[in-house]
């Protein structure tokens, strides 16, 4: 796995100018009433150039490999920004507001960050291997069984993806 | 006794103030009664050449208002195409009275057009600023949370500002026949399709511009009694004319119209008028000011205009740098946390 994290780059914290915006194929999703609306090839443009940097290193390895080679996913966003809240290694975030995103904007950047990655792999020939869907709930977002951090997932979430290889290799 | 141009000043004399003078020192302003600081909150708004008028106030300090600016995460590249800070608000070329006096009742809810959207192919387009936002909007969600914001952007700006400038643009418009809403290009040509049962053609007078304009000054004041406005008439022709007849000749009507207005509406308290139209057509630069189109305005020309604008209308004479442009800092500042959170896990594993 290569990657995975820029959508946490731009919505883990509350933006200074807290924005949200619309996903096209989930255009009903919530839309977080205080944020300045920011338009979807903005966003999508604005993350794909932060994601440009592990896709490029993702051909690297796809031009040096022989087999077959998978991406897995990045882990769907947790829900509970409390418990986020908590756990966010805020001495990190100099100068920030102490705000975790609100679940709905991390779920829309995590949805159109999958769909540059997934995108990118077909170009590439590469398999993308989606999130397991045991972890998920029935909104999308990671169960708690699988909560390791903020931005990371635990063992038993692991454990589910070896699986997954074990199945498709 | 002696007669009335007798004692004359030479600025109303043609072969003083014209024939006379190099092209480049022509200046027919005189004076205005009043001078923008450049602390005055000034919003723009008016026809294409309201663009120049605003890129000029931005790169010399003025506080151009700027009510619906790009968000940091914005690509720069992206800014100008997504028609952010071209005016102070998205509202792209106001080209008639009409439509910049529906602008504010449709910001203040005032005035709801029964066409609403136009959809093709699963993008969606404002009807009254069609091209604000390239290929249109992504979903009919975005499309009306953006137009709410770019009304309370609307608001905030006729409310905010301290001077207001104004480039009256043309005559002819399309409006709808249900309601009157004016569209500022004709259904069909930028988005949308036209249909003869919906759309009509109008072409405003003399009469009508100065009742729009006197309304929408009326309903300005409701929300902003102090501002000032200054009017200029675009010096850009007509590209096409819908009238049956040479398009130099309802130029002519066009820009005759709107300069009368312009003359009937600035008797009025707190509006002024700026012969930015004069400068640029003004038969002493012969043709110079027009480029090969003879309908785009070279930038010597707009400098012209300028020069006179600063000169008269402003009290600063020196020109400060533009500031540059700086990628969103919570962008990277955010980056390095993330890279140096992920980095960190890295120490703790088994």
């Amino acid at each position: 796995m290569i990657g995975g994290v820029a959508h946490n780059m731009m919505g883990l914290a509350v933006h200074p100018r807290r924005f949200d915006f619309v996903l096209p194929d989930a255009p009903d999703l919530p839309f977080d009433e205080r944020a300045e609306l920011v338009p979807y090839e903005a966003v999508r443009a604005s993350l794909l150039a932060i994601t440009q940097h592990y896709l490029d290193l993702m051909a690297i390895v796809g031009a040096t490999g022989r087999g077959r080679i998978f991406h897995i996913e990045a882990p769907p966003p947790y829900a509970d920004e409390a418990r986020m809240l908590m756990d966010v290694p805020w001495n990190y975030f100099t100068g920030m507001q102490r705000e975790v995103s609100p679940r709905y904007l991390r779920y829309k950047l995590w949805r159109l960050h999958s769909d540059i990655v997934r995108q990118a792999c077909a170009r590439m020939g590469i398999t993308f291997i989606e999130r397991p869907i045991e972890a998920v709930d029935v909104d999308g977002f990671l169960r708690d069984d699988y909560y390791l951090d903020t931005m990371h997932v635990n063992e038993g979430y692991g454990a589910l993806v070896l699986r997954q290889m074990q199945e498709v290799g | 006794m002696k007669h009335p141009y007798a004692d004359a000043p030479p600025y109303r004399r043609w072969s003083r103030a014209v024939a006379a003078v190099p092209p480049g020192d022509v200046d027919p302003v005189v004076s205005l009664p009043f001078r923008i600081s450049t602390s005055d909150r000034i919003v723009t708004a008016g026809s294409c050449f309201a663009q120049h008028i605003a890129r000029h106030l931005q790169q010399n300090g003025f506080a151009f208002l700027v009510t619906e600016p790009a968000h940091p995460l914005v690509p720069a590249d992206m800014v100008e195409a997504m028609n952010y800070g071209i005016y102070s608000a998205r509202y792209g070329n106001i080209y008639t009275a009409r439509q910049l006096l529906q602008l504010l009742r449709r910001a203040y809810g005032r005035f709801t057009p029964r066409d609403d959207v136009w959809e093709k192919d699963g993008r969606y387009f404002d009807p009254f600023r069609p091209s604000i936002q390239s290929g249109g909007f992504s979903s009919l969600r975005e499309y009306r949370l953006d137009r709410e914001q770019h009304f309370a952007a609307v608001r905030r700006a006729f409310e905010e500002m301290d001077v207001f400038v104004f480039t009256l643009g043309l005559t002819e418009c399309w409006v709808s026949r249900d309601d009157g809403a004016a569209y500022p290009v004709c259904p069909g040509t930028v988005a949308g399709e036209f249909d003869e049962a919906h759309h009509a053609f109008v072409n405003f007078s003399v009469e009508d511009v100065v009742a729009d304009m006197t309304v929408f000054f009326a309903e300005l004041k409701e929300v902003n009694p102090q501002v000032k406005t200054v009017l200029t008439v675009s010096p850009v022709p007509l590209a096409a004319t819908a009238e049956d007849r040479h398009v130099l000749v309802s130029t002519t009507y066009s820009k005759s119209v709107l300069r009368v207005a312009a003359d009937m509406l600035a008797r009025q308290p707190n509006i002024f008028y700026f012969p930015s139209y004069e400068i640029v057509t003004g038969a002493f630069s012969r043709g110079d000011y027009f480029a090969d189109d003879l309908r785009s305005i070279r930038e010597d020309g707009v400098e012209h205009v300028m020069r006179l604008f600063f000169r008269h209308a402003t009290d600063r004479t020196d020109k400060p740098v533009a500031a540059e442009a700086v990628a969103d800092p919570f962008l990277n500042d955010m980056r390095k946390v993330v890279d140096a959170i992920c980095d960190e896990e890295k120490l703790d594993q088994d």
